[in-house]
């Protein structure tokens, strides 16, 4: 009996000691920034993908410099520009609206400016139509619409579908 | 007897075949002896034969561990497990656009049986459309990249299939990809026929309307079974990295997307049959530029095949034939495609569709140019740019947003027309239902003003659905006493498309939790250490080396202290080719996964990545309904009134 | 609008991209153009791959900086073009390696087994000196002028011809 409870004390002595050493590990503030500005930086090695999502030696260098540029009081802006200097635009994840891919972000508004107004135009064409026959008398009742939906359904219903 | 031989002479044989069955119905026509058109419907299925004869053989070489056979050695090795030695068929590039092949020569021989009965007239030009498609693959893959090359010098093993490419998601990714795609060729030869012959569109478009929701169904299971693949295997806890070839992939499933539903205002309301004519080109039209892209070396992606400007020149060729030929004939037969516009309410289901259309074919449009863009700009100005996920989430989300709130009001809206203040009446109730949620969500997670968007529409469509399902259920009780299964059995088409936007919206759901409520750190941890996030904390408990059949693995073992679950991230190194993946380690819920990765070894231990994503499961969720729902349209019989 | 009107409005759109991809296809993705050229040489600092402290740019002579390591399968196809010109050229032009991710005995063993036409090679197993040039892989090669300005930085390995034509850009010499 006693050597059963002094053998559960020191396991519990064990499991508390292994309780208290049990360091939460956190990510720190910089590790965070860190990341913040290695999300605007593609990898160059990788396919579509930031430098904070690459596993890459590329990208642990680049994260490394970033991280001791960080230390040294250096800005985010700054360290952007360090690396699109040696790399060109083509480091950013987003196009910059003041490179030559400021175009991109123009583009759907363009599209949009063609497409909805197109859309309302036919719209309103279809709708007038519309109006004109119902106003000739020419549109279809509501049982009479009923009626033919039924005799067209019984003609639909088997082979085609 | 050399196996592989024969099905390389097979696939030479269907070639011959396939030319017959593209020009019998031309020379038929040409020199008026029209029976010759017969000799299509009749070679069709010899060629789909010939074809999986061919394909068989291939599958064979693999299984057999046939490394005379230079596609085999490349794709294969002994160690492999069968399943993926048969799945090696599409792990490269010659592979993959046999694979094509087939299921092209599959599909026309099922719409050669189709067609004897159904459009006895028209089918030998179909089957000639569809010919020519047959034609052009089986050219590319016999002189520019066969996979009945063989070795002069058999290796004792193959070089290692692409450890990645082993897992069952993957496997069956392509497949499903190739089956939506080729299944948009149906309608497309359709159309050329139709385009030749002049046969009227409301005839041939009820013919095809299967076939695109078929096809529809394959592509979206394609592209979601690759996100979901990506989600679990490659270990940077997203799904979709917006890369150009899962944006190829993307585009015709938009496009298709507008098809499937202008196709119904045609049959409902005879409108629309020219746009359907365009976007049924249009789809198949991008399918066949996705498989461009990805085999040109145009874009790099982590998706392409090796890079081999011959071979992309000559699809592109191919392509600028297809379109030529689509042009030519539209622009022959453009008279009589004039229609007049038909007339319908300005708030009507109609409208709701004709908008709908023009925002997916709009977003089809941004992420084409997206995908283009850095090309452009390479071409014009030397000049190199990065168009990625940050854009392509910012341009699309928006469209996306309101495609969501047209999906719920739009089922609601009847043919012809409403007018604005009866639709007002029958909407009260579901615009209050929203604001309410809209507000209760708001509350409860703020910051995100797309939470109450989110929240309103589901709390809209919950309610539209309920009054929906009540309203008829009260008028079936006093009309015939029928219950539930009779107000089912009236309009089960309805409902089942209900389904379908009930698993878009949830879908939806999961796509801004996961993407907008996203936790995630990067740390530094040795055995013993905790990690806290999202109100979760996870202990690694220590870190073992392993060593599978054919890879070695450091795997942390890590314990999920609420939830009282082990989770064992790994790093794996494969010896055969020297790759290294990481397989991420993940604890699903319905509210939220719990993604773990092993990331670098570092001074004092190990780099760890942890996400938490809350309501990812729901994409996958939601895809199922969204498929089950469309399964279960195909099975349907049109409702008796 | 008729069909006739849309088919003749697609037709050019469609013929533009057409025209688009296939030049498309004589170009390589993955080759960055660089911001550098045109502006001078980063200064680095460093040791070579005997241990001795060197510094870039060397002054006076135009250079030649060839990024290179032992893993690179494709340097090792470029490297004879090289070994040839160093021959020919050292004189006018310094040849200077940049030894990139590398591990020094691997990288030493390879240049005695393929040859050595580097007055001496840049120890940067980090990557640093690469980064601060916008290297990204290997092999890259910066072409720079007496007064230490780079002039012309190539991707890929080097063709003879090519590499010739590049030198004189940098010499000023036409033999």
């Amino acid at each position: 009996m006693k050597n059963i409870t002094n053998k559960f004390l020191i396991l519990l002595v064990f499991c508390l000691a292994g309780v208290a050493n049990a360091e939460v590990v956190r990510e720190t503030a910089r590790q965070r920034e860190v990341l913040d500005i290695a999300e605007q930086l593609r990898c160059a090695v990788c396919q579509s993908q930031s430098v904070a999502e690459s596993d890459s030696d590329l990208a642990n260098e680049m994260k490394a410099i970033i991280n001791e540029r960080l230390e040294k009081g250096a800005a985010a802006d700054e360290i952007i520009d360090y690396f699109v200097e040696r790399y060109g635009d083509y480091i950013l994840m987003k196009p910059s609206p003041d490179g030559p891919g400021w175009l991109l972000w123009w583009l759907p508004l363009l599209i949009l400016a063609v497409v909805l107004p197109f859309v309302g135009w036919q719209i309103r064409a279809r709708s007038k139509r519309f109006a004109q026959a119902d106003a000739a008398g020419l549109a279809v009742s509501r049982d009479q619409q009923e009626r033919l939906r039924q005799l067209r359904d019984q003609q639909n219903e088997d082979p085609r579908k | 007897m050399q196996w592989i031989e024969f099905g390389h002479l097979c696939a030479w044989m269907a070639f011959v075949l396939a030319i017959i069955q593209s020009m019998a119905p031309v020379v038929g026509h040409l020199t008026h002896r029209h029976h010759l058109g017969e000799l299509s419907v009749r070679i069709t299925p010899l060629v789909g034969l010939l074809v999986v004869v061919g394909a068989a053989t291939l599958v064979n070489a693999f299984v057999t561990d046939d490394f005379s056979v230079a596609y085999v050695a490349q794709h294969s090795n002994i160690q492999l497990p069968l399943l993926y030695k048969v799945t090696g068929l599409w792990g490269g590039h010659e592979g993959s656009l046999y694979l094509w092949l087939t299921v092209l020569a599959g599909f026309t021989t099922v719409v050669g049986w189709q067609g004897r009965r159904r459009f006895p007239d028209h089918l030998s030009v179909v089957l000639a459309a569809q010919g020519w498609l047959l034609v052009g693959f089986l050219g590319l893959i016999l002189f520019l990249s066969s996979p009945f090359e063989r070795l002069l010098t058999v290796p004792l093993d193959g070089r290692e299939l692409n450890p990645l490419l082993q897992d069952p998601g993957m496997a069956f990714h392509p497949p499903m990809l190739y089956l939506g795609y080729v299944g948009f060729s149906v309608p497309f030869a359709f159309a050329m026929a139709a385009l030749a012959t002049g046969w009227r569109s409301d005839e041939w478009v009820p013919l095809v309307r299967r076939w695109v929701r078929l096809a529809w169904l394959f592509l979206t299971a394609g592209i979601v079974l690759g996100g979901w693949w990506a989600y679990y295997e490659l270990g940077w806890g997203g799904y979709w990295a917006w890369d150009p070839v899962e944006n190829a992939s993307f585009m015709p499933w938009l496009t298709g997307t507008a098809l499937l539903h202008s196709i119904m205002a045609q049959d409902q309301r005879r409108m629309l049959p020219l746009w359907n004519l365009f976007l049924i080109i249009t789809t198949f039209l991008l399918s066949l530029l996705g498989t461009f892209l990805v085999r040109s070396g145009i874009l790099s992606s982590v998706h392409a095949f090796a890079v081999d400007p011959g071979r992309g020149g000559y699809i592109l060729v191919f392509m600028a034939v297809v379109i030529g030929a689509a042009l030519a004939l539209a622009f022959w037969r453009s008279d009589s495609l004039h229609g007049e516009p038909r007339p319908m309410g300005a708030v009507s289901r109609e409208s709701g569709i004709l908008l709908g259309n023009a925002l997916f074919t709009a977003c089809c449009v941004m992420v084409f140019l997206g995908t283009l863009y850095p090309l452009f700009l390479d071409l014009s100005m030397d000049q190199k740019i990065t168009v990625a996920a940050p854009y392509f989430n910012g341009v699309v989300a928006p469209v996306m947003l309101v495609m969501l709130v047209l999906m719920v009001i739009t089922p609601l809206l009847p043919w012809r027309k409403i007018a604005p203040g009866r639709l007002m009446v029958k909407t009260r109730l579901l615009v209050i239902a929203g604001l309410v949620a809209a507000l209760v969500a708001m509350q409860v997670w703020p910051g995100h003003w797309q939470v109450g968007f989110v929240a309103a529409l589901m709390a809209a469509l919950l309610v539209s659905v309920g009054e929906d399902i009540y309203g008829r259920l009260k008028i079936s009780r006093s009309a015939n006493g029928g219950g539930l299964m009779a107000v089912w059995a009236a309009d089960s088409r309805h409902f089942i498309a209900t389904g379908a936007h009930i698993g878009a919206v949830v879908i939806a759901v999961g796509l801004i939790g996961s993407g907008l409520f996203r936790s995630e750190q990067s740390l530094v941890m040795a055995p013993g250490d905790r990690l806290e996030i999202a109100g979760e904390t996870a202990e690694l408990v220590s870190i073992e080396n392993i060593s599978v059949d054919n890879y070695r693995a450091v795997q942390g073992v890590f314990r999920l202290l609420d939830d009282d679950v082990e989770l064992r991230p790994e790093k794996r190194r494969y010896p055969v080719s020297g790759m290294v993946t990481t397989e991420a380690a993940i604890h699903s819920t319905i509210l939220r996964d719990f993604y773990l990765v092993l990331a670098q070894r570092e001074e004092q231990g190990w780099g760890v990545l942890v996400y938490v994503n809350p309501l990812v499961q729901l994409i996958w969720w939601g895809t199922g309904i969204l498929l089950l729902s469309m399964l279960c349209l195909l099975f349907s019989r049109r409702a008796v009134r | 609008m008729t069909g006739r009107r849309w088919a003749l409005l697609l037709f050019p759109v469609l013929l533009g991209l057409g025209v688009v991809l296939f030049l498309g296809l004589s170009r390589n993705p993955s080759e960055i153009p660089s911001p550098l050229v045109g502006k001078p040489f980063p200064k680095l600092a460093g040791v070579d791959l005997n241990g001795e402290p060197r510094q870039l740019p060397t002054p006076g002579k135009p250079m030649l900086v060839n990024v290179w390591a032992s893993w690179c399968t494709a340097c090792s196809v470029e490297h004879p073009v090289i070994v040839a010109a160093a021959k020919k050229y050292s004189q006018q032009v310094e040849f200077i390696g940049l030894n990139y991710r590398d591990k020094q005995p691997d990288a030493t063993r390879w240049l005695s087994r393929f040859g050595n036409p580097y007055a001496w090679s840049l120890n940067d197993a980090q990557g640093r000196a690469g980064i601060e040039l916008g290297v990204y892989g290997a092999p890259e090669t910066y072409f720079v002028d007496a007064e230490g300005v780079i002039q012309d930085k190539k991707i890929g390995p080097l063709e003879a011809t090519e590499l010739v034509n590049k030198l004189h850009k940098i010499t000023g010499i036409t033999d």
